[in-house]
């Protein structure tokens, strides 16, 4: 045996897992040669030492606990969805019927997750070039009409902040308004691309935030930033646009997430409630 | 898919609930912190379970754990794991050391020098560690895994646990030398 078949012997020799054979051969080497039976022995009391000084510890009881108590919750949670705080917030009779129209539903589905109500799969032609504002308000319009509901119905943003952990490939900020309450959360996908949406009131007032990758929409697909809302986030740091039904929505970014607000508010009502953090304010522009 | 509701709660109590000993002293290790490492398992077991229809039963459970753990800790602290690629490249430079390379500042490493580094040091000393070489001492020495069971849990073949496992050690002792060496256990 060579020094060099020798070393690639070490470790496994080190954690008893050589063959017969081979364990033969490595001690016979071992016995004539001084440098790799000083390898060896460094690297049998380095594990020796972590083995000693490092020992395996049990679980600690308050944690088991911690766990089993959440296990539990969620169990319970996943049981105890019919008669939600949501439902009660957000009536069927609320809804907008102006914009409840069939092809406003199939542009929808492709930011929200199907229901039963779906009506139809969506084509290919309608995911392509969904435009963050287009999704934004009308994401808004299906919320108020009860046809989304959120997963997960909390208002401690630590929930919501565990909620969406380690499932989106960027930061969701949560609360991200000012004297609001937040009501829940929903995550889904859209061509891939994770979207976390939360709610919030604000009186009687729904407010709806939905954050996505700024990255990816940069890229253009499969989600669309529109001309003038690049111009616009560019130039003033915000886009902001009022419909006739005289809902408003905002769009802006926060490092690596591009966030969307939308309520029936108007502009200034609208950014009132927003908590731009470290995102210019209202009083940039 | 196959759980259904009341079943899911005590299959996953059964199943995944026993292996927080594997998670724990392994998020342990990782954080060097034992609150985080208590709110790192709690994630996990949130997420298993939230997920438990994508488990597939009979499959390796331990190993599923420790991905989501795992895949948290990355998350959680930001760290960019890094391209296997690179590191497979820099293992087979560095896989044949010159075993002489550290002559002369070991000429003693009878018992004595080693065994006199406290739990503390050898912490402190596993926390350096690169994440890559880090993970595999962990569950080798630590936590008493085979090579087979390492390589599932990285998913890597088991040629990269051994060389990791022999490049993490030496980078280990290295650093502990010279703890020994600050402390005045050696010249």
């Amino acid at each position: 045996m060579t020094c060099k078949e020798c070393q690639e012997l070490i470790t496994p020799a080190v954690d008893q897992c050589l063959g017969e054979q081979e364990r033969a051969e490595f001690s016979r080497h071992l016995e004539l040669c001084a440098p790799c039976r000083r390898e060896y022995e460094l690297e049998r009391r380095t594990k020796a030492l972590v083995q000693h000084r490092a020992p395996m510890v049990a679980t600690p009881v308050e944690l088991s606990r911690a766990v089993r108590a959440m296990v539990r919750r969620e169990a319970e949670a996943g049981d105890d969805r019919q008669e939600s705080l949501w439902r009660r917030l957000v009536p069927r009779s609320v809804a907008r019927p102006a914009l409840a129209a069939a092809v406003v539903l199939a542009v929808l589905i492709v930011l929200w997750p199907s229901s039963e109500e779906t009506p139809s799969p969506v084509s290919e032609a309608s995911v392509a070039g969904a435009d963050i504002v287009g999704q934004g308000f009308a994401n808004f319009e299906r919320l108020l009409s009860g046809a989304i509901r959120p997963q997960l119905e909390t208002n401690e943003p630590e929930r919501v902040r565990t909620f969406f952990s380690g499932r989106t490939t960027f930061p969701v900020l949560v609360p991200l308004t000012r004297q609001c309450t937040l009501i829940g959360a929903v995550l889904n996908d859209y061509g891939g691309v994770p979207l976390a949406h939360t709610l919030y009131r604000h009186n009687d007032e729904i407010l709806y935030v939905y954050q996505t990758c700024w990255e990816t929409v940069q890229r253009g697909s499969p989600l669309v930033l529109p001309e003038k809302v690049r111009v616009a986030m560019r130039e003033k740091g915000m886009y902001t646009e009022t419909r006739d039904d005289g809902s408003t929505i905002a769009v802006w970014t926060d490092g690596r997430t591009l966030c969307a607000a939308v309520a029936h508010m108007d502009r200034d009502g609208l950014l009132a409630c927003l908590d731009l953090g470290g995102a210019p304010g209202p009083g940039a522009y | 898919m196959n759980h259904r509701k009341p079943d899911r709660h005590d299959t996953f109590e059964r199943e995944a609930l026993p292996h927080s000993d594997l998670l724990y002293n392994y998020a342990l290790r990782m954080t060097n912190n034992a609150e985080d490492a208590h709110d790192l398992v709690q994630e996990t077991y949130l997420k298993a379970y939230r997920f438990w229809d994508k488990y597939e039963p009979g499959t390796n459970i331990r190993a599923w754990l420790f991905r989501i753990l795992k895949n948290s800790y990355i998350n959680r602290y930001r760290k960019e794991s890094k391209a296997p690629d690179t590191v497979d490249y820099e293992e087979v430079q560095n896989y044949y050391p010159s075993i002489r390379d550290e002559g002369s500042e070991s000429g003693d490493l009878g018992g004595g020098v080693f065994n006199r580094l406290l739990e503390d040091d050898v912490s402190q000393a596993i926390a350096e560690l690169p994440d890559d070489f880090r993970t595999v001492v962990i569950l080798c020495d630590i936590e008493g895994l085979t090579y087979e069971e390492i390589a599932a849990f990285v998913d890597c073949p088991l040629g990269t646990v051994r060389s990791r496992l022999h490049r993490g050690r030496k980078m280990l002792r290295t650093r502990l030398l010279s703890y020994a060496r600050e402390r005045g256990y050696v010249d």
